[in-house]
């Protein structure tokens, strides 16, 4: 239900409570009895009328899938999909409660509608695959359409895949013109390269390393290398350091008071630093209790136009209802 | 169709109501939040409520936090 804030209180920080907390419309007193009339009105028919068709939107879109609840169409990529009565059953209940997880004994009985009374697992399960195969075929990227199973009886090799964009496992054979378990005997011993107008797949023996072979000499240009970095940061940090106070005096300077310059080392810099900090800090104080001190004088403005607007308005209000004729006198009295 | 007004200024509650009863809708009063929220339990069919800030016992913000969920526990 709609929920108007009646006030004399007029600041911007009391409108965003108002709004935020939860209402729809904010008079400040005084206000004529009209006016409230009207913006009574006006929300109930906002309420009552519109929200309703917006709720019942018929067309859900989830990324490139589209589904009209009332037209009973799916489409993907804008291509119309086939689906049965019940496969789109499933789709509707599960797109239009989003983010819910369903029984499988509760799916049965909102698409089936009937009662759940014998093990319907398979059946259920049955229609999501189909509904599975029908949405996911053709547009997945290689490693979302692999399952488990087909990844574990990969397992022994990486695989690689380039440029492939609309391939799923499935069409594997088709690609490679090789079954699967031909192509994981002949992996175990070469790196295996298939190409065609689809993309390039390359699958590799898991023992990849031996064929390299360098791993002795591989770790210990690393370390190496890594020895000498940090070599050239110890040497460069005081210089760092004269740098970055300057950045931090710059932001300082610039008015962010809040920032502190982080003390390093115990020398003349970190006492350059000190004297620097403790001068934010007290300009911050200043400008602190300036604020606090406007906010008191507000305050007060605040209530006394209160205790001057309430009265008002009630003045206004009895005023108006006097003057409008089709007000029985009887009543104010 | 039922308006809630809600208000501590008895001037101003009487004014509203008289007008708004010349146009037609069933008025119910408040002078409080913790009070309006209890009419709210009972009249569930209440179609708008007009509320003022600085109020006793408990102000319009809350009040107004405190409908919001009630509304969406239901």
């Amino acid at each position: 239900m709609p929920i108007i804030f009646l006030t004399a209180k007029m600041g911007e920080i009391d409108q965003i409570l108002g709004f935020s907390s939860g209402g729809d419309d904010y008079i400040i007193k005084p206000f004529t009895p009209i006016d409230l009339s009207l913006r009574i009105k006006a929300n109930i028919r906002r309420y009552f009328n519109y929200s309703k068709s917006y709720i019942d939107q018929p067309i859900i879109e989830i990324g490139d899938l589209c589904i009209n609840t009332k037209a009973h169409v799916v489409t993907k990529n804008k291509q119309l999909l086939k689906l049965t009565k019940t496969e789109f059953g499933i789709l509707q209940l599960l797109l239009t409660n989003r983010g819910r997880i369903y029984s499988i004994e509760q799916i049965y009985e909102y698409v089936w509608n009937e009662n759940c009374v014998v093990n319907v697992d398979n059946t259920v399960s049955v229609h999501i695959k189909k509904l599975r195969d029908k949405i996911e075929k053709n547009n997945l990227t290689i490693s979302e359409s692999l399952s488990i199973k087909e990844l574990s009886s990969l397992k022994n090799y990486k695989i690689l895949f380039l440029n492939s964009k609309n391939f799923d496992l499935n069409s594997f054979e088709l690609f490679t013109g090789l079954d699967l378990e031909y192509a994981n005997l002949f992996a175990k011993k070469y790196t295996i390269q298939f190409k065609n107008e689809k993309g390039t797949l390359y699958i590799f023996p898991s023992n990849i390393q031996d064929i390299f072979g360098y791993y002795d000499i591989i770790i210990l240009t690393t370390l190496f290398l890594i020895l000498i970095i940090e070599m050239i940061f110890v040497l460069k940090k005081p210089l760092n350091y004269i740098k970055e106070i300057e950045q931090d005096i710059n932001k300082i300077s610039n008015g962010n008071f809040e920032h502190r310059i982080p003390l390093r080392y115990s020398n003349e810099l970190t006492k350059l630093c000190q004297t620097v900090n403790e001068a934010a800090e007290l300009i911050l104080k200043t400008l602190e209790n300036e604020k606090e001190n406007e906010i008191k004088q507000r305050k007060l403005i605040t209530n006394m136009s209160h205790d001057l607007r309430t009265p008002l308005t009630s003045i206004i209000g009895y005023l108006n209802l006097i003057s409008l004729e089709n007000i029985n006198l009887k009543i104010v009295k | 169709m039922k308006l809630l007004i809600v208000d501590d200024d008895k001037d101003i509650l009487n004014m509203i109501k008289i007008y708004l009863n010349s146009e037609g809708y069933e008025i119910l009063e408040s002078d409080n939040g913790l009070k309006a929220l209890e009419i709210l339990d009972k009249n569930p069919d209440v179609a708008l409520i007009v509320l003022d800030i600085m109020m006793p016992k408990l102000n319009g913000f809350d009040t107004c936090e405190k409908i919001r969920k009630n509304i969406q526990c239901q």
